[in-house]
């Protein structure tokens, strides 16, 4: 097991470097860079100016020059630097990861909270009116856009009822500290809610198909053979083994919300990952984007893995040698 | 969830119209800052805002389209003898400065200015653009309250400030400068609340990236006294979310830098539904939407066909159609609101007749399918492209493509987006027609737009604002004279010639001027736009802003 945790760790370095390179290549064939952009909005700018700020940029440099200073700068953590925000990237990144993980923390919490036991109730209920309404609930979460669910959410809560936020991440001027967190609780409700409805709605539909799948199996037929009570098997042998596939689902989803939900953010001004890499995307802030993109490829491949040891903690079948 | 959404119900600050204290305006923005420096950085207009309300300089522009003096005591000119003419065709402006001090109690004198001016000059610090300090000679201080800039030649626009960017504290960057100053936008200042040291009636209190940007009265500005103690900026990228926030009650106002005209038309009807005390706010404005022509395509050569195109486009039913009619026509690349704008220059009015008469003898006349085709047999088909996702360009695009048809002209939409569109398409000049928008400013002529050196080629590293290629020697004499001329009536005589031959020649097609949308509490007092954009943003009057009657 632990030979092959540090082969999968070994592996990764190629990979991510396999994967810079073709980031950057792609992002600096990208047209226009931010001066580009520049000469779109002040008329009077000059073409001697535009080829002095690539200059001062280093935007006037080849392509493979770029990458390598790039490279050697990563190398020892520093991943450039956001003209667009004014902050090293690696700062930009880990100060927005924190609202993304707050985000997405709660949006998982939500959806496993509730899909969990309505899969399940579900699965031992199948065909009962609860179970097509628990169906009908999973087809909307997952048709829903997120987009507009977000807005419908903002118009009742914050415009109709006056209840919560429409929007942002904390009121203006509040303490850092447990004030903040306090008054940060007033903003989460609705962009949690958001983003956790398709997750909500997925899990519950993985947590349902795949616990009727369990209770079908022998194993469960003999421990309700021993006379075991519904609730021992359920929480002892179904649900354990019911929850494989559902950390499969999650271990795909948890990279995915750390990259962000770049609809929920946005609808909801919630300055997280996912804004953050559009923005900088459109913005032709490269620095930031190949940052936020390497972070991304480094949560999938530690993400992978951590599935793959999960695997071996829940299912004693399974052995690494 | 259910608890928690119960919980910040009962919360007193949950948002509402009655827990905004009224000594303290919250203000909602689509775009963030980049870094709070005048000069450095991105030239965000929203930038401008913030930085308008933490430093000021010699003078601003009013809403008026005034030169108002802030520092200075007053502006410069010819007749007041502060404006002179020196020999071999420079001159010299003389500046008296009224007492002012930085947030750290440290005076503001002329040695901050000249520090700056030299600063921006390195070649090394990224000021993005110096066009008004490159005609600088010198600049000295005989005494601390008084500065004299010289300058190398005739500059007509000299007055309008002291230097364009400034003044930055010289104690406090003077070092750093000398050390490094490719990384003066790399210091703390202008980002860290402690470290951005202003002279504005407002000083930076806290900046929570992606959040909010708080700022307080100055105790230590004595050139006014401002009003309201506290500007909350609130960044919502989202503008259907800015809206729900006016609506709601948690913003006081939506920035000039916040919603389109079609959400201000609709927020203007949510607010008389619910009968809110908020309206909206729409300030002519200097961006000018038009169709820039390629010339190098055979088929726009003949001035005949561009004037022809013109004729064709009923702009007023356009306006209407989209804008209700709030946004103008444009007849020349010039705004109504500028000192040099010809109310008389041909309008083009709608005429469908005289349109199909100049393609004829043009060489276009409709061939069997009603399209124009020449003596050759080619149809007159043309694409056009703009910025993709822009909806409201998208609309005049299908609305274009109507009213063309019905002259013959075939106009197929090909939109890219912004960067590949601004990046590429507009620099390479690989269009056939590029509707976009210019930001025009108080003084704008046409030097940078509208001279063959600015036509983007190899030469200039396809860096040009030309992008037609519009090129002719008299336009060139005087677009590039303009700038020099001190007489404003000679130079208003010159600006309506361009007009002229603009309006004669038609390398671009006018379609309209935008207008500004902001929105406010009708209780809040003096919010009074400019509609001139990095030049005079909404602070430019902060200290006066008050709270009312609502």
């Amino acid at each position: 097991m632990h030979r092959y945790v540090i082969r999968r760790i070994l592996q990764m370095v190629p990979i991510l470097f396999g994967i810079s390179v073709v980031v950057f290549a792609l992002l600096a064939a990208a047209p226009g860079d931010q001066v580009d952009l520049l000469l779109s909005g002040i008329p009077n700018i000059t073409p001697d100016d535009v080829t002095r700020l690539k200059h001062v940029y280093g935007l006037d440099q080849p392509v493979h020059v770029r990458y390598v200073k790039w490279l050697e700068r990563a190398a020892h953590g520093d991943f450039g630097w956001s003209r667009t925000y004014r902050e090293p990237v690696s700062t930009l990144i880990l100060d927005r990861l924190g609202n993304t993980v707050m985000l997405a923390a709660g949006a998982l919490l939500i959806a496993l909270a509730v899909a969990v036991p309505v899969g399940m109730y579900s699965a031992f209920h199948q065909y009962s009116l609860a179970d097509y309404g628990a169906t009908l609930f999973t087809f909307f979460g997952v048709s829903v856009p997120v987009f507009w669910f977000g807005i419908m959410l903002i118009y009742l809560f914050g415009v109709t009822w006056h209840v919560l936020p429409p929007g942002g991440i904390n009121s203006p001027g509040v303490a850092a500290g447990l004030p903040m967190l306090v008054d940060r609780l007033k903003y989460l409700p609705l962009p949690t809610l958001a983003l956790g409805l398709v997750f909500m709605a997925s899990f519950t539909r993985y947590t349902r198909s795949s616990m009727l799948e369990v209770i079908r199996q022998d194993f469960i037929r003999t421990a309700r053979a021993k006379g075991l009570p519904q609730r021992v098997v359920v929480r002892r042998h179904a649900l354990r083994n019911a929850l494989i596939p559902l950390v499969t689902i999650l271990g795909l989803a948890v990279p995915g919300l750390l990259a962000g939900a770049p609809l929920t953010e946005t609808v909801f001004s919630w300055p997280g990952v996912g804004k953050l890499l559009v923005d900088s995307t459109l913005g032709a802030d490269y620095a930031v984007a190949q940052g936020i993109i390497m972070f991304i490829a480094l949560t999938v491949v530690i993400a992978n893995l951590l599935v793959d040891v999960a695997y071996v903690l829940l299912d004693p079948r399974i052995r690494y040698d | 969830m259910v608890a928690l959404i119960f919980i910040a119900g009962w919360w007193p600050a949950a948002p509402g119209r009655a827990a905004a204290p009224k000594d303290e305006v919250v203000i909602g923005i689509s775009q963030e800052p980049d870094i709070l420096v005048p000069g450095l950085g991105g030239n965000l207009a929203v930038s401008s805002e913030v930085i308008m309300a933490l430093f000021v300089g010699g003078a601003f522009w009013s809403d008026e389209l005034k030169l108002v003096p802030v520092q200075a005591r007053e502006i410069p000119t010819l007749e007041n003898g502060q404006w002179k003419l020196l020999p071999g065709g420079k001159m010299q402006l003389t500046w008296h400065l009224r007492p002012l001090r930085w947030q750290d109690g440290e005076p503001v004198t002329g040695q901050d200015y000249v520090f700056t001016f030299h600063a921006i000059m390195n070649e090394k610090v990224p000021v993005i653009e110096r066009t008004f300090e490159k005609h600088i000679d010198n600049i000295f201080t005989p005494a601390p309250d008084t500065l004299v800039v010289t300058f190398k030649d005739h500059y007509a626009y000299a007055n309008t400030e002291i230097i364009r960017w400034g003044p930055w504290p010289r104690h406090l960057l003077e070092k750093a400068y000398h050390d490094n100053p490719g990384g003066l936008d790399k210091l703390p200042f202008g980002n860290d609340p402690k470290a951005t040291i202003g002279n504005g009636p407002y000083r930076l209190v806290s900046w929570q990236k992606g959040s909010s940007i708080v700022a307080e009265a100055n105790p230590l500005y004595t050139l006014d006294t401002p009003r309201v103690k506290r500007i909350v900026w609130r960044v919502i990228t989202d503008t259907n979310t800015l809206g729900a926030n006016m609506l709601s009650g948690a913003i006081d106002a939506i920035s000039p830098i916040g919603i389109t005209f079609t959400q201000g038309v609709q927020l203007e009807q949510q607010i008389a539904q619910r009968r809110l005390t908020e309206k909206v706010i729409f300030t002519p404005g200097m961006v000018w939407e038009h169709i820039d022509l390629n010339l190098n395509n055979p088929r726009f050569k003949d001035r005949r066909v561009r004037q022809a195109l013109l004729y064709a486009l009923d702009r007023q039913a356009l306006v209407d159609a989209l804008f209700q009619g709030k946004q103008p026509v444009a007849a020349s690349y010039l705004p109504p609101k500028h000192y040099g704008y010809d109310p008389s220059a041909p309008k083009y009015a709608y005429t469908p007749d005289r349109s199909k008469q100049l393609f004829a003898e043009a060489g276009w006349t409709p061939g069997p399918d009603g399209i124009l085709r020449n003596a050759q047999g080619e149809r007159f088909t043309v694409t056009i492209g703009t910025t993709a996702g822009n909806r409201v360009r998208e609309d005049v695009e299908q609305i274009l493509q109507n009213q063309w048809v019905k002259v013959g002209v075939d106009l197929k939409i090909s939109n890219q987006p912004a960067r590949v569109f601004f990046g590429e398409t507009t620099r390479h000049r690989e269009f056939e027609m590029a509707m976009y928008a210019w930001v025009q400013n108080p003084v704008s002529d046409c030097e940078t737009l509208y001279t063959t050196d600015n036509i983007p080629s190899a030469q200039n590293a396809y860096n040009g604002q030309n992008f037609s290629g519009f090129s002719n020697a008299e336009m060139d004499r005087l677009c590039h004279a303009i700038p020099s001329e001190l007489d404003q009536a000679k130079r208003i005589a010159m600006l309506k010639q361009t007009q002229a031959i603009f309006a004669d020649e038609l390398p671009v097609l006018p379609l309209y001027f935008r207008v500004d949308v902001s929105s406010i509490n009708t209780g809040l007092q003096s919010w009074r736009p400019t509609g001139v954009g990095h030049n005079g943003q909404v602070t430019w009057n902060a200290p006066q802003w008050a709270w009312g009657a609502q």
